[in-house]
């Protein structure tokens, strides 16, 4: 059986973007055919996006024999990725969620392979291949920190989420939630996925789902980035020889910064630092099902010193 | 169909206020407050401060200080000009072991042409009396051979002398024949007769 889903579009990009991947979507869901909705996300604080939508894509023109509704959800003028989210989730009318970056261009049948993903309770999201050759970022311990190692992207599990794209069932995700320590960027959906993880659950890309991502829409900011990959680490770091290692590395890396005249290292570090209060409310209460080590690809190989 | 809504989360910090903020931060003042903030994580996370300074002593201890580098780099650079000289010194030393490895070759060549040279003359000795019996032979054999020429010459001289005697006889016989009247104006001549 067909189960609708809610397509979520954070439209923060241009309409030159926007227009060509929603009417790719589109497309695709008149001809699936499962009274799925597309929403809009608008943070521009106006009404300019919504009144696009209506004018571009008219209801009656569009979908004659519609089984889809697109809806625009606007939002107050800079409001970050997880309120965006959290509120779009909230406003979801479907089970299942699809988050999607505005650049993304679905291809055929790429959103069927996810949903039967989805079915089994131990995966707690599915994400199709974004590209040929895709380049997939695993996570990795390395000279007492995290390392985001770039791989191929291969069918399976995989450790790190990108809300780019990816299927999740909407009541967990509310239940979730979403930490807004993380934002803006790739963290919010890596932390999303890493607590699933925690818990046992598993994050698995479906070999027969692709859609196409341009490269141009995975660029990162790399001060924002370093400042999310500490706070990553600091609310998930577990045993007490991994954090000692860790504090000794960003002593390290402090006292070298201060020598070599690296300011970008400390300016990350202190934006870092100064969410502490924050960080140790968002940090998890009780033992985790899975350790942080055996969360890093793979395992726990080369961790021999956590407890 | 297409509707609107709107809602008004709660708003994120300014990211980029904040980073103006510490950038305008001179970079000692930055790193005395990510040390700071170092030491505040290390008391939420391990516990009591006392940690955190334990940390911090392992870690600037194990830090090179700037005279022991000094110190350092001065014995490294004396342990380099050692192992150069003593790199040329063997260098050195190579070089006349191969000289001599070469010199020894080359005598053993030689030797080698030697021992050759004497097994060549001590065959030849070896083979020289049964040269010399063969060569006595020989001398043997060209006497008899000789002998046997001087003989074969002898007859050869006699017949010849006995042909020359025939002939003679046998000319004086066609003389007489042919002219005997001219043969005894010959024996008159020879008489001394007119």
């Amino acid at each position: 059986m067909t189960r609708p889903v809610t397509i979520v579009i954070q439209a923060g990009g241009t309409r030159a973007e926007l227009e060509p991947a929603l009417a790719a979507l589109l497309g695709e869901l008149e001809w699936r055919a499962a009274g799925d909705e597309v929403l809009l996300l608008d943070t521009s604080g106006t009404s300019a996006l919504g009144d696009w939508a209506a004018q571009r894509f008219p209801p009656p023109a569009t979908f004659e024999r519609a089984s889809c509704e697109l809806r625009t959800l606007a939002l107050a003028r800079g409001t970050g990725d997880a309120g965006a989210l959290r509120a779009a989730v909230s406003e979801a009318a479907h089970a299942l969620v699809f988050l999607m970056a505005p650049g993304l261009h679905v291809r055929a049948g790429f959103l069927e392979p996810l949903c039967a993903a989805l079915e089994d309770p131990r995966t707690f999201a599915a994400v199709p291949f974004l590209r040929t050759g895709e380049s997939a970022v695993e996570p990795r311990w390395l000279a007492g920190a995290l390392d985001c190692a770039h791989v191929a992207a291969a069918a399976g599990e995989f450790g790190f989420l990108r809300a780019a794209a990816c299927l999740v069932r909407r009541d967990e995700l509310l239940a979730r939630g979403l930490d807004a320590l993380f934002e803006p960027g790739e963290w919010l959906a890596r932390d999303l996925g890493w607590r699933a993880r925690r818990d046992g659950r598993a994050l698995v890309r479906v070999a027969g789902s692709t859609v196409e991502l341009p490269a141009a829409s995975t660029e990162v900011n790399a001060l924002e980035d370093a400042r999310a990959r500490l706070l990553f680490t600091w609310k998930h770091l577990d045993g007490e020889a991994l954090w000692r290692e860790h504090l000794g590395a960003l002593l390290e890396r402090t006292l070298r910064a201060a020598e070599e005249d690296q300011r970008d290292e400390l300016v990350a570090l202190a934006l870092a630092l100064e969410e502490l209060p924050a960080l140790t409310r968002s940090r998890p209460a009780g033992a985790a099902r899975l350790r942080f080590a055996a969360l890093l690809a793979g395992g726990a190989e080369g961790h021999e010193r956590q407890a | 169909m297409t509707s609107t809504r709107t809602v008004d989360p709660a708003l994120p910090p300014d990211f980029a206020v904040r980073v103006q903020r510490l950038e305008a931060l001179e970079t000692r003042a930055l790193a005395a407050r990510c040390l700071a903030g170092i030491g505040e994580l290390s008391e939420v996370i391990l516990g009591p401060r006392a940690r955190h300074a334990e940390l911090l002593l392992e870690m600037l201890l194990a830090r090179a200080r700037p005279e022991l580098v000094e110190a350092q780099r001065a014995e490294l650079l004396a342990a380099r000009r050692e192992i150069a000289e003593q790199g040329a010194a063997l260098a050195a030393h190579e070089r006349a072991q191969r000289a001599a490895a070469e010199r020894e070759l080359a005598l053993q060549r030689e030797v080698e042409e030697l021992r050759r040279a004497q097994e060549a003359v001590a065959e030849r000795a070896a083979a020289l009396p049964e040269e010399r019996a063969a060569l006595e032979l020989g001398r043997a054999a060209l006497e008899q051979i000789e002998r046997e020429l001087a003989t074969l010459r002898s007859e050869r001289d006699w017949r010849a002398a006995e042909m020359r005697a025939a002939a003679s006889a046998l000319e004086g016989l066609r003389f007489r024949l042919l002219a005997p009247e001219l043969h005894e104006r010959v024996q008159r001549w020879k008489a001394g007769a007119p």
